[in-house]
């Protein structure tokens, strides 16, 4: 009872936590980085016609590789005014030149970023430019807070002739590519967020499929696990039921009592393991917090939610496989004859 | 003996087991045996010479390979499980060498198993197992369990499991056979007091002859075959 307790609280926790990291990896690809939709542009011009026919959810932006102290980053040219700058948490400072935390910067403290641009000759030239930090953000993605430098949307034609925009689904993402589809001329570039992010898309559902595919491994053990228990439970008790046949027990009677016994004790394997599962998956933001040290390592929301229907699924299967064990064990263990039962010699 | 009062015949039973290198070894060998109501019955024998077999065939533990068996005008062979379970509960009772009690049980408890498989209400089957554990001696072990209850205990408690149900008859399998001097003695007349006294038959397989000779009549089972001692 207490493995069949485990070892449902570590299936669902697990696929609980792996649920929330392949969800929130996504969710911070959509919040911070590509958008629900991206539409590309010709020109600031058209991208900004792009968002006045789309409607007030749309915004344009901009994006350009640079390097901060030798390390890849993104400069990210926002609106203050648009609902992808009102995603980043400021925490000091002010809406402009905005940094994240992890620089190490503070407001009106000076950097220098270095862009390749192109020049007459040459195809592209690095330029360095010195800028005045206006903000400090952070986000809650860890990537997004080491890699992105957050400009004004107005610098944006100094560095990029690249413009785009970006928009918020309102309802399902697809629904919304078709809607907007219909609105731009034929053409126009409409990408969606996995579309954007189809190399890490198709890696989180290679992911997924692996993970699945460790979780059915996972369950065989399970079910083995039970198997044997059911059978060493049985064997165990081959002399004292044989006992009670002699005293007149029939063998329907004693394939019940194996039964509501096995049942008994699966159930409330399952019901201490779901109990113990709710536990950990409240404890889990805490627990990680603690393990983490309040760093901000998992800068990752570990808010779990209980799997509740493929746990359920696999709670009946493994309730109905021990019925099955039971049922096959104790009908093999009466194919015995009495005496063979009662006897401690093997006949 | 009239013959209105045959309670167990067996006729032609032959048993044997198999063996490592694939043959078999044959312990019984066309074997009669009649038993009437009321009459205890020993069967003596070396070691190893089949008397257990033939006692758990009589008492339908085991199946013969051939022969049949009659129990109160039954025939065993041809009962269904539910039958055979019902003829066990309500007219054999049974007494093994090694007590067998039921180890996560009280003494009381083990005397109570029977009359409840049986359908009795649980005060009635306490009142009944409380008499029948009085009358082995066992007052003041009712509610000890096995593994606290001395080996001459154990199959006094035995003995009063096997009459919890008033049955037809009780087979005895060497009862006294892990048993000092005394405590045998002890369980040898509760036995046979109590079987003439619940009216039943008894058929006991032993080597102890002096125990043997106390009952009603003795066979002896030897080289497969039962003859009259």
């Amino acid at each position: 009872m207490l493995s069949l307790m485990f070892c449902i609280a570590a299936m669902s926790v697990s696929l609980a936590f792996m649920s929330r990291i392949a969800t929130d990896r996504m969710d911070t690809l959509r919040a911070y980085t590509s958008y629900d939709l991206s539409i590309n542009a010709q020109s600031q011009e058209q991208a900004e016609s792009f968002a006045r026919t789309i409607g007030n959810n749309a915004f344009v932006y901009a994006v350009m590789p640079a390097l901060f102290e030798g390390n890849p980053v993104t400069l990210r040219f926002l609106s203050p005014e648009s609902p992808a700058f009102s995603r980043i948490s400021l925490l000091t400072g002010s809406a402009g030149v905005c940094v994240p935390y992890t620089f190490g910067l503070r407001p009106k403290d000076m950097f220098t970023i270095t862009t390749l641009q192109r020049g007459r000759q040459a195809r592209v030239v690095p330029k360095q430019e010195a800028i005045q930090v206006d903000g400090v953000f952070v986000t809650s993605d860890s990537q997004f807070n080491q890699q992105t430098v957050v400009m004004p949307l107005s610098d944006a034609s100094r560095y990029t002739p690249s413009y785009r925009v970006g928009l918020y689904a309102n309802g399902t993402v697809e629904a919304e590519k078709r809607r907007i589809a219909s609105m731009l001329p034929d053409g126009t570039e409409i990408m969606t967020y996995k579309e954007s992010n189809s190399a890490l898309y198709g890696a989180l559902h290679l992911e997924q499929t692996v993970i699945r595919l460790l979780f059915s491994v996972l369950l065989v053990a399970v079910v083995l696990s039970v198997r044997r228990s059911t059978r060493d439970l049985i064997g165990c008790k081959r002399k004292e039921i044989g006992m009670l046949r002699t005293l007149g027990l029939r063998d329907n009677q004693v394939i019940s009592l194996f039964l509501w016994e096995a049942l008994w004790v699966s159930f409330l394997g399952i019901v201490l393991g779901w109990a113990l599962s709710l536990l950990l998956v409240f404890l889990a933001p805490y627990l990680l917090r603690t393990i983490t040290l309040g760093v901000y390592l998992f800068a990752t929301d570990m808010r779990l939610t209980l799997p509740v229907g493929p746990m359920a699924i696999i709670s009946l299967g493994v309730m109905a496989g021990v019925l099955l064990f039971t049922f096959a064990g104790t009908r093999r263990m009466l194919s015995l004859q009495i005496m063979e039962m009662v006897s401690d010699e093997r006949f | 003996m009239k013959d209105s009062e045959l309670l167990f015949e067996a006729h032609g039973v032959s048993k044997s087991f198999p063996e490592g290198d694939g043959g078999s070894l044959s312990v019984l060998s066309d074997v009669d045996l009649v038993i009437h109501r009321g009459e205890s019955v020993a069967i003596v024998g070396n070691s190893g010479c089949g008397k257990s077999t033939f006692l758990e065939v009589c008492a339908s533990l085991l199946r013969p390979d051939a022969g049949t068996i009659r129990f109160d005008g039954n025939d065993l062979g041809t009962m269904d499980d539910a039958a055979l379970s019902a003829l066990r509960n309500q007219r054999m009772g049974f007494v093994f060498q090694n007590s067998l009690l039921l180890g996560d049980f009280t003494a009381l408890e083990n005397v109570m198993i029977p009359c409840m498989i049986g359908g009795m209400d649980g005060k009635d089957a306490r009142k009944k197992a409380e008499e029948l554990l009085r009358q082995v001696g066992l007052s003041d072990r009712f509610h000890h369990r096995n593994d606290t209850l001395s080996g001459g205990e154990r199959q006094r408690v035995a003995v009063a499991r096997a009459l919890a149900q008033d049955p037809m008859m009780v087979f005895a399998d060497e009862p006294t056979g892990s048993l000092d001097e005394t405590n045998a003695r002890m369980v040898e007349d509760l036995l046979l007091s109590l079987v003439k006294e619940h009216g039943a038959s008894l058929v006991l397989a032993t080597h102890n002859l002096g125990f043997a000779k106390r009952c009603d009549r003795v066979l002896h089972l030897h080289d497969r075959k039962l003859y009259d001692a």
